[in-house]
This record gives structure tokens, C-alpha cells and sequence, in this order.
């Protein structure tokens, strides 16, 4: 779509840009619009185990990385279960209860953004409730937790149909909920900058905008 | 062509949304558990009453509002006529290049509100003379004041209709249908 947006605006060349979500769909712009995008900039690494590197071989990171990794399924990943196997369900209470919307998003909020705990240090109330007001005003927690749900029927887990040759680069953040060694990122992306920083987290444009504005102005300074 | 749009909620969803939050009936907690449980009684309690009495709505739609915002139709890969909302910004000096920025679940396209500016006006930014870019689109379709819900000729696995969040589960399977 975003694909068909950019020719509709009349840009020929274009970046793309993204995390969370919209770090896999920055990933797939490029590469299904090569001959226009040149390049995507990640700020959520999130490539998968390289096919052919079994676990025998996992360096210590490595192991310890996916032991995060399955920790954090374990402990923090419910909500991709529920929204991803019956989000109608869920959507009834939240969007007929600000409170209950008000909790399952600022649960999110706190986790993920690099806040010791303390979520108002990352993030304003006004800032909190602005988006959350979004989502209340506009109705539409529904139609976004569905996401999950038509991912797990169309859509493969994060790894890419196949590498991505055009450029990537990719910002890296304490706080992220995932961490793949940059090997594995190689694996699949051609990489063009890996560029890592010693606070923030998932929020990237929230929580360090200055820090991801440089990256993103680094990394597409000589594609231009 | 995109049409410009910006955000109008009626003062009386304003007001139904106060009313709920006077309303809430709070659930109990086991004392002392902290986010141990999930989201903490005491800090939930403290948001939902600043919301309901000090946040300031109509303030933050017109700087949400500040930020160029348009919507437009897209056919594409079999889904049809799907209107997406988007912030376009235009760069600041010559030869912008285009960026679409796509933010992610539980986020909004208010993700883009903080780069937004000096992405496209390094100079006004303390960014040097470097070369802007221009627009930073975001992901975010149909904010809900646009309309139905409901919306017409997309298929099923397009997912719902307007976005706040991160439906972008639409637009990504309609860039990853074969035969594009």
C-alpha cells in the first residue's frame, strides 16, 4: 500500500522508515518497491536464527540472546495471543472502557520505553493520552490488534521472503524488546549502518528523537 | 489526489469519554503488587483522572492538527478504494528526499510528532544545512471522524476499516500479494 501511496504522491525515490510494525513493513516497502526505494532504516532489528546455523553452534550471546527471547514470550508476549486468536473478543471492553484502554496500553508503554519502571520519565500524561486518546476517539483498538490476528493467517514470522539487497541500516536501543546479533541481521539485510546507543528504547521517535533523526540522516545521506 | 484532513472530534464524545471515566468501576488488586500482576491499579487510577480532568483535548487535536495531514483512497493488490490518513510534510529546502515513516502497535501516527520537524527543517532544528527530507508520511489510516468503520470493498483479511493503530496488517499483505 505504502507503495502505491508514494507513485500516487509522484515520488520516484523515497526512503522508508520504521519500528515495531513498521519496521517489517519499512523491510517489505523496499523490497517489493526496489526500483524506487532506496532504502529502509529499522530502529527494531528483528531477524530470526539465519536458516543453517543450527543450535549447536550458538555462540554464548546467541544463546543468550534466544533465552531472552523465549523469556520474554513467556512472560510478556500474552498479548499477541489474545489480540492474534480472538481480538473481537478483547475488543469489546476496550473499546467501551477508557480505563480498561487506558491499562492495556500504558502497560505497553511502560515496558517497552527505557524507564526504569517509572514510565513518566520517558513520557508526559499528555503525551500518553494523546495517543490513547487516538485510539479511544477513533474506535479503533479493534482494528488494530486484528493485526496479529491476520498476521498469524497470512503472513510468515519475521523472517523475509529472501535478502534484501537494497540498503538497510538499522538503529539499535538498549530497551528493545528483541536484540538479534548483527550476523543475523546480515543474514537478510544488506546492511549499511548499525549504529547502536547506550539508552532508549522500543519508542524510538518518542523516546530519542534526536538520536534516530542522526541515524536516519546518516544512513541516507550518501543514497540520496 | 489526497484530500487535506484534519481531526474534529465533537465536544460530546469529549464529554461521553469524561462520563465513562467518572463511571469506572475499579477492579481489586493484591496489595502491594506493583506491575507484578499488569498495569498497576494506583497509576491507572492517577492517568484515567488526569484524563478526565485535566487533559486538555481540544489542545492536543490542534497540535496533533498542526501537523499536515491528508487522506486519500488506494486501490491496490485487490484491495480496493482503502482510505488511509497520513501526515505529509513538505521539506525545507532543495531536493527533499521522501521518507514514509510506519509506526507500530500500540502506537499512532502522534509517533511522528517529535522527528517530524527536524527531519523535514533540519536548519530550524540545530540539524546544520543538511539536505531535508521531505514529508515523512506515517502510517495511520482513517481517523474515525472520517466515517464509517465499516468500510466498503475490502476483503476480509484486509483487516478493519480505519486505523488509529497499527492496523498496517492490510497494507502489508497487500504489498506482499503475488502478481503486484
Amino acid at each position: 500500500m505504502w507503495v502505491a501511496l508514494m507513485s500516487e504522491l509522484g515520488f520516484a525515490r523515497y526512503g522508508a522508515q520504521g519500528g515495531d510494525i513498521g519496521a517489517r513493513v519499512s523491510a517489505l516497502t523496499a523490497y517489493e518497491d526496489p526500483a524506487h526505494c532506496i532504502g529502509a532504516q529499522i530502529n527494531m532489528p528483528n531477524s530470526p536464527v539465519p536458516a543453517g546455523h543450527p543450535e549447536e553452534d550458538w555462540s554464548g550471546e546467541e544463546r543468550a540472546i534466544i533465552a531472552r527471547m523465549r523469556e520474554w514470550q513467556s512472560k510478556e508476549a500474552a498479548y499477541q495471543w489474545i489480540q492474534g486468536t480472538r481480538p473481537q473478543t478483547l475488543s469489546y471492553g476496550l473499546t467501551d472502557s477508557p480505563a480498561g484502554l487506558a491499562a492495556w496500553i500504558v502497560e505497553k508503554w511502560r515496558s517497552w520505553s527505557d524507564c526504569d519502571g517509572d514510565i513518566e520519565r520517558r513520557f508526559t500524561k499528555d503525551e500518553i493520552l494523546s495517543n490513547i486518546s487516538i485510539y479511544w476517539f477513533t474506535r479503533t483498538m479493534n482494528s488494530a490488534t486484528r493485526y496479529y490476528y491476520e498476521r498469524r493467517q497470512h503472513d510468515r514470522a519475521n523472517a523475509l521472503p529472501a535478502p534484501l539487497e537494497t540498503p538497510a541500516g538499522f538503529s539499535v536501543f538498549p530497551k528493545e524488546i528483541f536484540g538479534p546479533p548483527r550476523q543475523w541481521v546480515e543474514a537478510e539485510y544488506n546492511v549499511q549502518q548499525w549504529s547502536v546507543h547506550d539508552r532508549g528504547g522500543h519508542f524510538a521517535a518518542m523516546e530519542e528523537p534526536e538520536l534516530l533523526v542522526g541515524d536516519i540522516r546518516e544512513f541516507f545521506r550518501p543514497l540520496r | 489526489m489526497p484530500d487535506p484532513f484534519r481531526i474534529e472530534i465533537p465536544d460530546s464524545e469529549v464529554r461521553d469519554l469524561r462520563l465513562r471515566l467518572a463511571q469506572t468501576r475499579w477492579p481489586s488488586e493484591v496489595t502491594g503488587s506493583g506491575w507484578q500482576y499488569g498495569s498497576n491499579r494506583a497509576y491507572v487510577q492517577e492517568l484515567c483522572e488526569y484524563w478526565r480532568t485535566e487533559f486538555d483535548w481540544p489542545a492536543q487535536q490542534a497540535r496533533l492538527n498542526r501537523m499536515p495531514q491528508f487522506t486519500t483512497q488506494i486501490s491496490a493488490d485487490g484491495v480496493e478504494d482503502y482510505t488511509v490518513h497520513f501526515v505529509l510534510e513538505e521539506g525545507v529546502g532543495p531536493d527533499p528526499l521522501p521518507l514514509v515513516f510506519t509506526h507500530g502497535w500500540p502506537g499512532s501516527f502522534f509517533e511522528v510528532s517529535k522527528i517530524l520537524g527536524p527531519l523535514t527543517d533540519p536548519g530550524a532544528h540545530g540539524g546544520g544545512s543538511g539536505r531535508c527530507v521531505y514529508g515523512c508520511c506515517t502510517v495511520s489510516a482513517g481517523i474515525r471522524v472520517l466515517g464509517d468503520t465499516e468500510q466498503r470493498g475490502i476483503r476480509a483479511y484486509a483487516g478493519g476499516s480505519h486505523v488509529g493503530g497499527a492496523d498496517v496488517g492490510a497494507w502489508l499483505r497487500a504489498l506482499r500479494r503475488p502478481g503486484r
